[in-house]
């Protein structure tokens, strides 16, 4: 086997158009402890392959595997269930009781908050432009106002003294 | 569990906003709508006369530098117009002469849509062209809102809005008032 089939082998082989005899050549070629200085590099692919090659399963995988697989539960047999419309609607029950919620504790935190003394008054006083720069005539308005008023109010109030007297003079006459 | 509770706390949270802020009484509320229609409610159909807290203050002052001058009568008179100011902040009064019946129909809508805030007040007695409306704040009335509108055959209303702090004490004096 010269240096110059060797190199012609390995160009083969690696353009893959080696045959199986010639890979075989150049295996053993490379397993033998004179190979050329420049061709050492290769050689470790060789051995690997044929190391590789030598790989194989323990005798007692068979029977460990198949021990593996016999220890294993037995699945439980699949069966189909019938789900109700009770249980379909079962999420939307859930939503609309979140919301009936939700609702319930907003309404009674809105009667609890408006049912409270409101939060004192504060009108815009400031946005006020007075229509009359005399003080004298304001207070004639003002005054006017008042007893206008007053006298609005004691007309209801005789009114409830004349209801009150009525009553009387009825229950006297029975 | 944790989108239950952010919902609660969403919902919550309008209703603990703090009232007040600036609030506006009865008669601005009305030239609020008035104004913003302004082809509709026009200036020659109404007088809207404002008194403000500072003017109030103001006659307050000139009552206590006249009191001096005047009679015992009069003085008297003075010093129960004087108690019943003192309680009184502003006032307000809205005149109509001209087509009543649109602002009496736009003063029944503006207190329906606050009829939570505006109660009516002795509403047999006082007749059918007088109301009276009160805004309360806890105990104290805080404003008095007197409707009157004309006898039939004339075309007119007047509006009148009284802001303050009524008690008991105010309505007792105001009653004795000539």
């Amino acid at each position: 086997m010269n240096y110059k089939n060797i190199s012609n082998l390995l160009e083969r082989y690696f353009e893959c158009t080696a045959t199986a005899e010639e890979e075989q050549l150049l295996r053993s070629y490379f397993q033998t402890e004179e190979v050329a200085e420049d061709l050492l590099p290769y050689k470790d692919l060789f051995c690997a392959i044929q190391s590789e090659a030598g790989v194989s399963l323990p005798a007692d995988f068979d029977a460990k595997l198949q021990q593996r697989i016999n220890s294993q539960k037995p699945a439980t047999p699949f069966r189909a269930r019938i789900i109700s419309l009770n249980r379909s609607l079962s999420p939307f029950y859930k939503a609309v009781a979140s919301v009936a919620l939700v609702i319930t504790v907003g309404v009674m935190s809105g009667n609890f908050w408006s049912a409270r003394d409101p939060e004192p008054v504060e009108y815009n006083y400031a946005n006020y432009h007075d229509t009359y720069s005399d003080p004298e005539i304001a207070c004639e308005k003002v005054t006017d106002v008042l007893r206008d008023l007053s006298t609005a109010l004691r007309g209801s109030d005789a009114a409830d003294t004349a209801a009150v007297l009525t009553d009387a003079k009825t229950t006297i006459k029975e | 569990m944790k989108t239950l509770l952010f919902s609660l706390l969403i919902m919550l949270l309008p209703t603990a906003v703090a009232y007040g802020g600036s609030e506006q009484d009865f008669i601005g509320k009305m030239m609020s709508h008035v104004n913003s229609k302004a082809d509709t409610y026009l200036d020659s159909e109404y007088e809207h006369i404002t008194v403000s807290p500072t003017m109030i203050k103001s006659v307050l002052k000139m009552i206590g530098s006249n009191s001096k001058l005047l009679s015992d009568v009069d003085a008297d008179k003075q010093e129960q117009l004087k108690g019943l100011l003192e309680n009184v902040k502003s006032l307000r009064i809205l005149t109509v002469s001209k087509e009543a019946d649109k602002y009496m129909t736009l003063t029944q809508k503006l207190l329906k849509k606050h009829k939570r805030v505006y109660k009516e007040y002795a509403v047999e007695q006082l007749g059918e062209d007088k109301q009276i409306w009160t805004r309360q704040s806890g105990k104290n009335v805080i404003e008095i809102v007197m409707i009157e509108e004309a006898p039939k055959g004339k075309d007119t209303l007047q509006i009148v809005d009284l802001t303050g702090s009524f008690g008991d004490n105010f309505f007792n004096m105001l009653m004795k008032m000539r």
